[in-house]
């Protein structure tokens, strides 16, 4: 088995970043057990040849834990091999404090690195840490290093990679220092911290100035200021939410561009029609699916990547704070919660700089129900169709309900939240909310690159397989077993038909196959379960189509009433759908359906997408299974009520 | 006086966490706020909540309800 290789730390003090610096392109990424803290791991390979497992442990600011991160970390330490080596990452910035913990596992035995990140700014700082009095003092190796620029890093590696480093010489921490009494930790901790500031005292060179705490609280005098803050917070918003909601679709189009030029391909070349509409239909489609969610995600972590590396996202979580408090969240949940406004998948994603597990679970249930642009084409085809175009003291009725229907999803996301903070046991709550300000610091455009395109690949790979499966299952569902004695006997009428009979007969066989699917006989099986609500059979099929994404819901009633393709053109549509009758002669589908449809798309969880980035991000299929049983619940009991009573009133 | 009370931008000392729990005394001994340890409160968010606190040369900001539990002399 090859050696662990630990890295500790507070957050902040740029492991991740010295991670990435020793693992290279090397990682992988997963999850601790049972939780959504993220693990990522590496091996790196000796000159000798000899493998070493690095682990990034996640931040901890002691060693009793305050939030679920630290408490992985901890639990780790706890179990660890007696072949473990630590490297505790300090940032050189903060010394004193930082060197408490490291000195406090070191006096318990346990023989730690420590790696003292930050030079960079410290030197600029004007300040100079002697290293070499450090490691004469107390027997521990010291590594002055900066992560951000590489300096140092090299000698850091050597060591750790070497045969004469020294071992663990206790096989496991606990109970020596994790359970602790109260008393006896507090004594610990005193007397490391008194060694700390000795240390300090001694091989610190205070610079004269502070100039970068000083730098740090003139830009906090502007950017956290009372009216000009909120007033460049917002243009931020605006500018991440424009990203993913306006600059991410043109590359979105293309990728689905070059998927369709590729399915044309296949449907040409390919001379079985079965085999070809798998490859293109299903598996391009599929693969399709997955690959246009790529730029919104890039785009999406570029921008939280340049926000936190510059040192601002901590300080937006400072300004929304206040907001966010009522509803048992914190500062930190904005941004998630903004760009799910664009897209939910990106959104849950987000959830990763959200250090408290009960707070991202929490968002990760509530960020689906924010009105996300999957919802507007759906949301335009119905109220185009059904609600007046009338005016309310001046304002167009259509534009409200619009508007209403954005803050039905807000109000109801944080309506949610508020009943999972009050119904929840406090036992995973922060014991302290406290967010840490970091130094302001120039992003590094490799680092940034280096981080958007970690997302990018835990998504294709970790998420994209579970997306791209479910897409060619539901559509296997849409497309079989398709009556062929009825595909025969059309396809010999269209032999003798012009052209505009051909679209006719081929729109006809497209309503036909959905009707045969299995998903068409399902809508049919489960039409009495959706009556209650108003939706017959075709709406129904319409339902379990849009799982896929909820705009299919406008293309499959486009195919379910043989009008072929809609996109572009939904007027027709629209008229179709005010035209339909029931057998005694009364309109079909009226405004009540049409609302009963708009607060049931408010509120289900109909994307696969999301199920899917879910269940990678929580690591189990608890969460999502949840999310689509409360949201499912939600959306029909209101859906149902707003059905029963617009009857009513409409009549 | 409690954190809350005192004024901006001046060197405090920290008396006493009374009223806070053992863990989140814990927690803020491990941040550096204990009796007889010196901080700094810089700015309060534009809402009126949080509050920044320099500890060393490190920013922190705390939530009202947990500055009003920390006793402080300047």
């Amino acid at each position: 088995m090859s050696q662990e290789i630990l890295l500790v730390g507070r957050p902040n003090s740029g492991k991740t970043t010295l991670f990435n610096r020793l693992a290279g392109t090397n990682q992988k990424v997963g999850n601790y057990a049972g939780c959504t803290v993220e693990k990522k791991t590496s091996i790196v390979t000796s000159p000798e040849g000899i493998e070493f497992e690095l682990t990034d442990l996640p931040g901890m600011y002691s060693l009793k834990p305050n939030t679920m991160d630290e408490e992985v970390a901890l639990k780790h330490l706890d179990s660890m091999r007696s072949t473990a080596y630590l490297v505790f990452v300090v940032d050189g910035n903060n010394l004193e404090q930082e060197l408490i913990l490291p000195l406090l596992l070191h006096h318990r035995g346990l023989t730690v690195a420590i790696a003292v990140n930050m030079m960079d700014e410290v030197s600029e700082n004007g300040k100079s840490i002697n290293t070499d009095a450090l490691r004469t003092r107390t027997g521990i190796e010291f590594f002055p290093l900066s992560a951000k620029t590489g300096d140092g890093v090299e000698a850091l590696k050597n060591h750790i990679l070497s045969k004469t480093r020294p071992k663990n010489p206790r096989a496991v921490l606990a109970p020596s220092v994790l359970q602790m009494p109260e008393e006896q930790f507090r004594l610990a901790h005193k007397e490391a911290k008194a060694e700390s500031k000795r240390l300090s005292l001694a091989c610190v060179t205070q610079g004269l100035d502070n100039r970068l705490l000083r730098r740090d609280l003139r830009i906090d005098g502007i950017i956290l200021h009372r009216l000009f803050g909120p007033v460049l917070f917002f243009a931020i918003m605006f500018v991440v939410f424009q990203s993913i909601f306006t600059w991410a679709s043109p590359l979105s189009d293309g990728i689905l561009f070059f998927i369709s030029k590729a399915q044309e391909v296949v449907r040409s070349n390919v001379g079985a029609p079965l085999l070809s509409s798998l490859l293109s239909d299903g598996i391009l489609a599929g693969v399709g699916a997955v690959l246009a969610f790529v730029p919104q995600i890039g785009i999406l972590f570029l921008l939280i990547g340049i926000l936190e590396y510059s040192g601002y996202l901590p300080r937006v979580a400072y300004m929304v704070d206040r907001v966010m408090k009522p509803f048992g969240l914190d500062g930190k949940v904005f941004i998630p919660l903004l760009s799910s406004v664009a897209c939910a998948v990106p959104g849950i994603m987000a959830t990763r700089t959200i250090e408290n597990e009960r707070t991202r679970i929490t968002t990760i249930m509530i960020s689906p129900l924010m009105t996300c642009s999957a919802r507007l084409p759906v949301y335009t085809l119905l109220i185009s169709t059904f609600v007046p175009a009338a005016r309310v003291w001046g304002l167009s009725l259509p534009g409200l309900v619009m508007f209403a229907m954005y803050l039905l999803g807000t109000v109801t996301a944080l309506v949610v939240a508020l009943i999972l903070h009050l119904t929840s046991s406090n036992k995973k709550k922060n014991v302290i909310d406290m967010i840490h300000l970091p130094h302001y610091r120039t992003p590094d455009w490799k680092l940034l690159l280096r981080y958007v395109w970690g997302r990018i690949s835990v998504f294709l790979r970790k998420a994209g397989t579970v997306i791209a499966g479910m897409a060619i299952l539901l559509w296997v569902l849409l497309s079989f077993p398709r009556d062929e004695a009825f595909r025969a006997s059309m396809e010999n009428n269209l032999k003798t038909a012009n052209a505009e009979q051909k679209e006719q007969i081929q729109n006809q066989i497209a309503a036909k196959d959905l009707e045969n699917s299995i998903a068409g006989k399902t809508g049919k099986f489960l039409e009495p379960v959706f009556r209650p609500i108003g939706y017959d059979w075709k709406l129904t099929i319409g339902i379990l189509s849009s799982l896929a994404a909820r705009e299919v819901f406008v293309s499959t009633l486009g195919t379910v009433f043989s009008l072929g393709k809609v996109e572009g053109h939904e007027e027709g549509l629209s008229a179709t759908l005010r035209a339909q009758k029931t057998e005694d002669g009364k309109l079909k589908y009226t405004l009540a359906t049409c609302l009963s449809l708009l607060v049931f798309f408010a509120f289900s969880l109909q994307c696969i997408s999301t199920i899917g980035v879910a269940r990678r991000e929580t690591n189990s299929w608890k969460i999502p299974a949840t999310m689509f049983v409360y949201m499912f619940t939600l959306a029909y009991t209101a859906a149902f009520i707003v059905y029963q009573v617009s009857s009513l009133l409409l009549k | 006086m409690t954190l809350l009370e005192a004024p901006f931008r001046s060197q405090l000392r920290v008396l006493s966490l009374t009223g806070l729990s053992e863990e989140a005394r814990m927690v803020l001994l491990q941040l550096g706020v204990e009796p007889g340890e010196a901080l700094e409160k810089m700015h309060v968010a534009p809402l009126g909540d949080p509050l920044t606190i320099r500890i060393g040369e490190q920013l922190f900001t705390l939530r009202k309800e947990v500055c009003g539990l920390i006793e402080v002399e300047s």
